[in-house]
């Protein structure tokens, strides 16, 4: 019941990171001089005549708080705006985008999950042996290295060298599950690995520093005194003790992820909302990235609610807040 | 109270009680108890004497202390300073009267920052009372190190480089520094060694005799308190169980309390301890959130009866309480006004059954043996 | 109750010690530091690559080829490609335009140090004040602060990084002020925790019951005793704000060409790494290095400070199982219980 109630509470606290993020997002937007506004959104090649249009159909005269509450109004009914530059509603634009993010997201976030835990933990039991410190030295290169040099880094040292022999197997642009599951892997890959590496490399770290603290402590010395296998002390006693502050991380790291995201997409030609949007900073399309802002609070709004409930299952102090 | 005949008390404390919040969680934070930390306490501290302050862990002690010391706000109750009730005194207003009290702390070891030097830290004072700059700073700083016995060469050096008894040194010097009148000890020897003590606390007892400061000595080491009060208080979860001036607290003491833990204090000659008898306190000290009700002592207590769980005992000299009393105070002693008080001339006591001189205990101590009434379970 | 006169000064004043200095912390800390080979080659290679930045200019003058200028003559081979390292004069070969790669990672170096070290500066200067007003006044102060952190903490910075880029456009200001915003957090957030636990020490209690007011106590009594673990986190936060500028320059949220910056020429190279492998390497490799070193100074200060660390237990245990296992074999120390089971490891077993 308790946990009901935490759910509920971090769910109307959700809504109104949400509506805040939106309004902060409008307000940054369109309190600007009128044309400037509207050439913004009509994009980068509009003749003079859209932008005449763009001002109309928006009501871009009207008094700011008047299109705030219209602003308001089309996001709950789930009206994005209007893409001018590639014709199109933004809403139609994103979901077609959406698939690839989602499946970089996905796919991205198991991989370093697993590595980071597993690496982690085999590094914590097997402290200071060779394959601790191999994987001491992989993080911290890991941890040094930007996402995108990562990506390129593959792309030129694996992708190339494989492609211009014929295995083209692993490539890049996406290409949906609907297509091929086979296909579908060889073009996620190396973006999957991508993504999760800096992250992997991250959290292979905190856990093997909670683990190792944890195994350190008094009550485990007991357990192993007590004669209990040491898989069984790992795995039943200090496993859980040493991980959830590390699953309380993983909230905060969901924000990082969404940049790494946008960094994969571009480096690899996925087309997700990602690189969709950065493109319209190029296009000065502002409807997209005003709909990739709302979309992504929404993501990060979510996948925290997520990461919290995970949290309070492991902690059960953590449902008395 | 009549203040105007008081002109040797320098601080007293008027029924002063202060409650720590107690709080849970829930879908709101609520408050689910308090924790009695100081209840209903009143004494007087003379000038240029000095009030000892006994008491076990969890006895109010020091939270007493520092509600004198204007540290933690009174819940309720007045302390009134050389005339000045500075209970209801704003952060602003008490900044003044902080050069006229000051604390020496327990741990010589956390109670100097050791990222600053030496000379600065016994500086602070006049720096943040502006009462000196620079070079003036520095020589009254060094003359302040003279007068505790530290080397005063030794300004810029960081207290790690000092000896325990050497770093309370520092903190007497810093406390002295803006010349107060009252200083609060906070078991000022408690961390240090036995040889080192002594030598502290005669500086301690040099210091009041040329400045004639007033001490309000706290301490959990009943030999030490006796070495340098003049009047004595016990304290006992929250409240005053006893008090009076330092050798009739010692030689005649009369709460049961006070008999237990004198007991339990190494005498210095074998056959005097033989004499004395031993009383084993039963159970532990009851929580602070939950005292019992009548005397808070009775669970304990060897000579506790069902009044006891009862009634609360009030706090009143022993002629009262139906035992002659010759303390070689005169009849005009004991009617003065602040006589009767913790702290005053008089010897006061907070039981129903006080201790007779001659009267043995019954050891190991059973709560409540002569009454229906069960103590706490030992 | 009076004391027999005891001359006190003769025990302070050891006679021949009067030279025994005591050390200071950070006198401890530089020589923990200095013994630490790895840090030591990490603060070098550092020191090497702010000199080549400051020193940018002049190795555009040594060479002759400016930092802008394309040289298609000397700078492509015959089908318009760029030349590889070491062919007429270019030290890591040309760009897409016929540029001098080297000269151009110079001049990015000093765009990410710069930003590097100065957003890290201003940002440990915000957080640590932050963090001390969160930590020491508590109750509401703290919790609208500690909410504000969390906030900026959890932020998807690119998502920032886009709407602002789409507003006010790119340029180093905003790169500098988006990467101050998003490392002031993490640093407030250790030096609260770092203020709630020194501010329940008795010397804090002290300096109030001086008469201190609180932004006294703050800063001249709890923010000395932060400076260890401030600087152990703006060493680290430097790499970070360095991995940001280039990602957001590669991006082409950021510093954009014909200015050089790590990123942005990483973002260009990721075009013609089929003809100009040494476009996409150099950068790269400078990058890494870079941010390599300051991460294992960071932790190597980090070690320093701390010498109870798990290598020196694991150190002195080794040692410690050597010496009994020689003791054993010269007959001195009596046969141990033979090997411990493998079920029983110790910790830091090695």
């Amino acid at each position: 019941m308790a946990l009901f109630g935490y759910l509920v509470r971090r769910i109307l606290t959700g809504i109104v990171v949400v509506w805040l993020v939106s309004t902060l997002a409008f307000f940054l937007f369109f309190a600007r001089p009128v044309m400037t506004v509207a050439r913004e959104l009509a994009g980068h090649a509009a003749t003079p005549q859209v932008i005449n249009e763009v001002i109309n159909n928006l009501g871009l005269n009207q008094p700011i708080m008047t299109q705030y509450w219209q602003f308001l109004d089309h996001l709950i009914h789930g009206n994005l705006g209007y893409s001018y530059f590639t014709q199109e509603p933004v809403d139609t634009m994103l979901r077609q985008d959406l698939p690839p993010t989602v499946s970089l997201v996905i796919g991205g976030t198991i991989l370093w999950l697993i590595v980071g835990f597993t690496v982690g933990i085999i590094s914590a039991t097997r402290a200071r042996s060779l394959f601790d410190r191999v994987a001491n030295v992989l993080v911290l290169i890991g941890l040094s290295m930007p996402v995108f040099v990562i990506g390129e880094l593959l792309i030129w040292l694996v992708f190339q060298p494989l492609y211009s022999h014929g295995f083209t197997w692993i490539n890049t642009g996406y290409s949906g599950i609907t297509s091929g599951v086979g296909s579908f892997f060889g073009h996620m890959l190396l973006p999957w690995i991508t993504l999760a590496a800096v992250q992997a490399a991250i959290y292979t770290r905190l856990s093997r520093g909670q683990l190792l603290e944890t195994l350190g402590e008094d009550y485990i010395r007991t357990a192993r005194a007590k004669g209990l296998s040491e898989r069984r002390v790992v795995f039943r006693h200090a496993l859980r003790a040493a991980l959830t502050p590390v699953v309380s991380q993983l909230g905060v790291d969901v924000g990082q992820l969404l940049g790494g995201v946008v960094v994969v997409e571009v480096v690899f030609g996925l087309g997700g909302i990602g690189q969709v949007s950065v493109q319209a900073v190029y296009q000065d399309n502002l409807p997209v990235i005003i709909g990739f802002v709302i979309i992504a609070a929404v993501f990060v709004v979510i996948a925290n609610i997520v990461v919290d409930l995970l949290y309070a299952a492991l902690d059960p102090r953590v449902r008395i807040t | 109270m009549a203040g105007s005949t008081d002109d040797n008390v320098l601080v007293r404390v008027e029924n002063l009680v202060k409650y720590f919040p107690v709080k849970a969680g829930g879908f709101i934070r609520h408050t689910v108890g308090q924790v009695h930390a100081v209840d209903d306490v009143s004494l007087v501290v003379e000038r240029g004497k000095t009030l000892g302050l006994v008491g076990e862990t969890g006895s109010g002690k020091s939270t007493l202390a520092r509600c004198v010391a204007g540290l933690i706000p009174a819940t309720s109750g007045k302390v009134i300073f050389d005339g000045k009730d500075i209970t209801k005194l704003s952060r602003g207003a008490m900044r003044p009267l902080r050069r006229e009290v000051q604390m020496i702390f327990q741990d010589p070891y956390s109670s100097l920052n050791p990222r600053r030097r030496v000379g600065a830290i016994i500086g602070d004072p006049f720096t943040i009372h502006k009462t000196a700059t620079g070079a003036e700073r520095k020589r009254k700083v060094q003359e302040l190190m003279e007068r505790v016995g530290l080397n005063p060469e030794h300004y810029n050096r960081f207290p790690a480089e000092f000896s325990g008894g050497q770093r309370q040194r520092i903190g007497v010097a810093r406390a002295l520094a803006l010349r107060p009148k009252l200083i609060i000890c906070d078991e000022p020897v408690s961390a240090l060694d036995v040889s080192i003590q002594a030598q502290v606390l005669n500086l301690l007892a040099d210091l009041q005799h040329e400045y004639g400061l007033s001490y309000l000595f706290i301490a959990h080491d009943l030999e030490v308190v006796r070495h340098v009060s003049d009047k004595v208080a016990v304290m006992y979860l929250g409240r005053i169980g006893e008090a009076a001036p330092a050798d009739a607290l010692y030689e005649r003491p009369r709460h049961p309390y006070t008999v237990a833990l004198l007991s339990a204090a190494p005498a210095a000659d074998p056959d005097a301890a033989a004499a004395r008898q031993r009383v084993i306190l039963v159970g532990d000290v009851p929580s602070p959130i939950d005292p019992p009700l009548g005397c808070r002592f009775h669970p304990r207590c060897p000579k506790a009866e069902e009044i006891c769980g009862r009634v609360e005992p009030p706090l009143v000299p022993d002629d009262e309480a139906g035992q002659p009393e010759d303390d070689g105070q005169s009849a005009a002693d004991a009617n003065k006004p602040g006589a009767a008080v913790p702290g005053g001339s008089l010897h006061v006591t907070a039981c129903h059954f006080p201790v007779v001189p001659g009267e043995r205990l019954a050891s190991p101590a059973v709560a409540g043996a002569a009454g229906a009434m069960k103590g706490e379970p030992s | 109750m009076t004391l027999t006169n005891v001359d006190l000064s003769a025990a302070i004043a050891e006679p021949g010690a009067k030279t025994v200095e005591g050390r200071s912390q950070w006198q401890l800390t530089w020589r923990r530091l200095r013994a630490d080979k790895v840090s030591m080659i990490a603060l070098v290679v550092i020191v090497i690559m702010v000199v080549l930045a400051i020193a940018a200019p002049a190795f555009a003058a040594i060479t002759g080829h400016g930092v802008d200028t394309a040289y298609p003559v000397t700078g492509e081979n015959a089908v318009g490609n760029p030349v590889p390292p070491l062919t007429n004069g270019f030290l890591l070969g040309t760009d897409s335009v016929g540029r001098d790669v080297f000269v151009r990672i110079l001049y990015g170096a000093r765009i990410s140090l710069f930003v590097g070290v100065v957003s890290t500066a201003i940002a440990a200067a915000l957080g640590v004040v932050i963090g001390l007003m969160a930590g020491y006044f508590g109750g509401f102060i703290d919790t609208v602060l500690g909410r504000l952190t969390d906030a900026v903490l959890a932020f998807p910075y690119v998502l920032l990084a886009i709407a602002l880029a789409a507003v006010f456009g790119p340029s180093l200001t905003l790169i500098m002020v988006l990467v101050t915003f998003f490392s002031w957090a993490g640093i407030a957030r250790i030096v609260r925790g770092q203020t709630l636990s020194i501010k329940e020490k008795e010397y804090i209690e002290a300096a109030r019951s001086l008469g201190a007011g609180p932004f006294r106590i703050m800063f001249i009594d709890i923010l000395p005793n932060l400076l260890a673990p401030v600087l152990v986190i703006a060493t680290l936060y430097i790499p970070n704000a360095i991995v940001f500028e280039a990602t957001l320059s590669f991006l082409g949220l950021g510093i954009q060409p014909p200015t050089p910056s790590w990123g942005n020429m990483l973002a260009d190279a990721s075009n013609f790494y089929q003809v100009a492998w040494w476009y996409l390497l150099f950068p790269a490799l400078f990058l890494l290095i870079t941010t390599l070193a300051f991460n294992l100074l960071g932790d190597g200060i980090r070690d320093a400070m701390d010498p109870r660390t798990e290598r020196l237990i694991a150190a002195r245990r080794m040692r410690k199982r050597r010496e009994k296992a020689a003791r054993r074999e010269t007959g001195a120390e009596p046969p141990g219980l033979g090997t411990i089971p493998d079920t029983v490891r110790e910790p830091y077993g090695g």
